[in-house]
């Protein structure tokens, strides 16, 4: 007997649900706020502006300038960040063949902390747009974090195994953490500053942080993509993968950089948004199965629409004080992770 | 011709596991590696599917190992360890469709042709029915089973298997080993064993070696290798060999007579 069975892809249904998310917080995003717009003519809106599309919004030019100079940024920062992080954390896992791997144990968020609050302490962060400091040197202490966490966990040598570098993380976040209360609390007025880039948040100036991520997020997660198959010839393990004529250490490390290059830029612009890359590639492995040709390109599309919504609540929950995003997506993204978790009888990662 | 090793050293750390051990393996023939733990068994495989770097030299089909690149190996050599890991979230074809990686351009995906060979494996080895059953939910000798259909699905002229049965009860070691043994005979592959069972080791062997302290010590026909007197001095247990059929069967003795 010859079975019907068909290889794993990426089902168009599954696509089309990822990017009706997005269009969805998309909408939802730009339309709510202190100021509410009309949903269909913020659509409208929105499709006036796809090339080729021309159609008449009806909103006022106020309203258009809501939409296009202060809430569709931030939008699609939320969109941009979000799929970082998951991307990220579904590479993470998949790269370390471990459910709980998630691109801040590797000492990322640590270091882009103290980063960061070497920034507020130099009082840096009043500069302008991109070249803020407290983004860069936030960006720069995840480098530097991650770069250490490599160099003593012996990525790419012979025989060196994949708990060695997490072990290694656990130590230089230690380290970083350890450093950054010590610049607390020697100056502790910037406790409260340090306390809320902590919790995450997504303000936008103009387009400045979006284009300062977009160039990381397009690169990284292309070579992340690019690797999928080669990251599901790994989760049969190091020893059968290269029986298989696979060279793991080279999988893991291009794949881990580009992860880790991608979750520091997402940190250096938002602050540490924890729980995306976990929950996220969690939700759709509990839906469509591990592989990750289907789960990377998802994680991105619903990363994007997991964040953007969660921003949503967070700038509207409590009008006009706005909430730590990371406050949300824990507060929400738990709930929601064990509600799948238990409505779905397969056993997975 | 299918498998030549040479003078095959390997040390791990300041130890030598393997001390210069050749092997001749035909093609289509079946060697099975017998010894005690610790005789270097797992760690000469792991050297000819290049796991572990070694001395003296290794030839598979006429080509020299050093030479080749972890993908050629891999279409030469499949591997089936003692204890597969077991993919989360993966499906039993998905599984074995793993097998075309070695021949699959980078950043290509299986398709057709490949999907078709995949369920034929499945087939050959009586698995169609499984083939949309996530990997870790088959029972232990559905999985060694499937792994032997990835191995079919590699394409590969030589098995390597690692105590494949070890974990199986009686009815599954035999059905592995005769879907191995139907893999040698409608594909022509070689097959390379190590194995703790003597009986089923000398079952399907045409020629056994048996290791101790990283060397081998005794090769030859199962009938040969199978001498009480070799089994027990390098076993450190009395045995009988009982020739029944043909066959050779293994038996432990009691150190002491009981009364």
């Amino acid at each position: 007997m010859i079975t019907t069975a068909a290889p794993v892809r990426l089902r168009a249904g599954w696509l089309a649900a990822g990017v009706a998310a997005v269009i969805t917080a998309t909408v939802l995003g730009v339309g709510l706020g202190p100021v509410s717009l009309p949903l269909d003519q913020v659509l409208l809106e929105l499709l006036d502006h796809v090339p080729g599309i021309s159609v008449d919004s009806g909103l006022t030019p106020i309203q258009a300038d809501i939409v296009w100079e202060i809430r569709f940024p931030r939008v699609v920062l939320g969109l941009v960040v979000g799929s970082m992080l998951a991307i990220s954390g579904a590479s993470y896992q998949a790269a370390f063949r471990n459910p709980l791997a998630d691109p801040y144990l590797l000492g990322i968020a640590a270091g882009a902390g103290m980063g960061a609050t070497i920034g507020f302490v130099a009082d840096a962060g009043d500069a302008v747009g991109v070249f803020d400091a407290v983004p860069l040197l936030a960006f720069a202490g995840a480098l530097s974090a991650i770069g250490l966490t490599f160099a003593i966990g012996g990525v790419g040598r012979r025989g060196s195994a994949p708990v060695t570098l997490l072990l290694a993380g656990v130590a230089v976040a230690s380290f970083f953490t350890a450093a950054q209360t010590y610049l607390v609390q020697r100056d502790a007025e910037v406790l409260r500053q340090v306390y809320s880039w902590i919790l995450g948040r997504l303000s936008t100036d103009g387009w400045s942080e979006v284009l300062a991520v977009v160039p990381y997020a397009l690169v990284s997660s292309a070579v992340m993509l690019w690797h999928r198959r080669a990251l599901d010839v790994l989760s049969v393990g190091d020893d059968e993968a290269q029986s298989l004529g696979l060279d793991p250490r080279r999988v893991r490390t291009v794949v881990v950089l580009a992860a880790s290059l991608s979750a520091a830029a997402a940190v250096a612009v938002s602050g540490l948004i924890g729980f995306v890359g976990l929950i996220v590639p969690h939700g759709i492995r509990l839906v469509v199965g591990a592989s990750n040709r289907v789960v990377l390109p998802l994680s991105l599309l619903f990363g994007a629409a997991f964040l953007a919504l969660a921003d949503l609540v967070a700038r509207t929950v409590e009008q006009p004080a706005e909430l730590p995003i990371g406050v949300v997506t824990a507060f929400v993204g738990a709930p929601f992770f064990l509600v799948v978790l238990r409505t779905t009888t397969r056993v997975q990662p | 011709m299918s498998v030549v090793a040479r003078d095959v050293t390997v040390e791990l750390g300041d130890r030598r596991v393997v001390e210069g051990v050749d092997l001749r393996v035909d093609a289509g023939g079946w060697l099975s590696i017998i010894g005690p733990n610790g005789a270097g068994k797992s760690t000469l495989l792991r050297a000819l599917l290049g796991l572990v770097p070694h001395g003296g030299s290794i030839a598979i089909d006429g080509h020299d190992a050093h030479d080749m690149s972890r993908r050629q190996r891999a279409q030469r050599l499949a591997y089936l360890p003692q204890s597969p890991a077991i993919p989360e979230g993966m499906r039993v074809l998905d599984y074995v469709l793993l097998g075309v990686n070695p021949r699959l351009a980078r950043g290509a995906w299986p398709g057709g042709a490949e999907a078709a060979e995949a369920r034929a494996a499945l087939a050959q080895f009586g698995l169609a029915d499984l083939a949309r059953r996530w990997v870790s939910s088959l029972s232990g000798g559905e999985r060694q089973l499937a792994l032997v259909a990835r191995a079919l699905v590699q394409r590969a002229s030589t098995l390597i298997l690692d105590e494949p049965t070890t974990a199986l009860d009686l009815g599954h070691q035999v059905e592995v080993l005769e879907a191995v043994d139907d893999l040698r005979r409608r594909n022509g592959v070689t097959v390379i064993a190590t194995m703790h069972d003597l009986g089923l080791a000398g079952e399907h062997a045409d020629h056994m070696v048996l290791m101790a302290g990283g060397r081998v010590v005794a090769g030859g026909s199962p009938a040969e290798v199978l001498d009480p007197g070799l089994i027990s001095r390098h076993y450190g247990a009395s045995v009988d060999v009982i020739v029944h059929d043909g066959r050779h069967l293994v038996v432990p003795l009691r150190r002491t007579e009981t009364p």
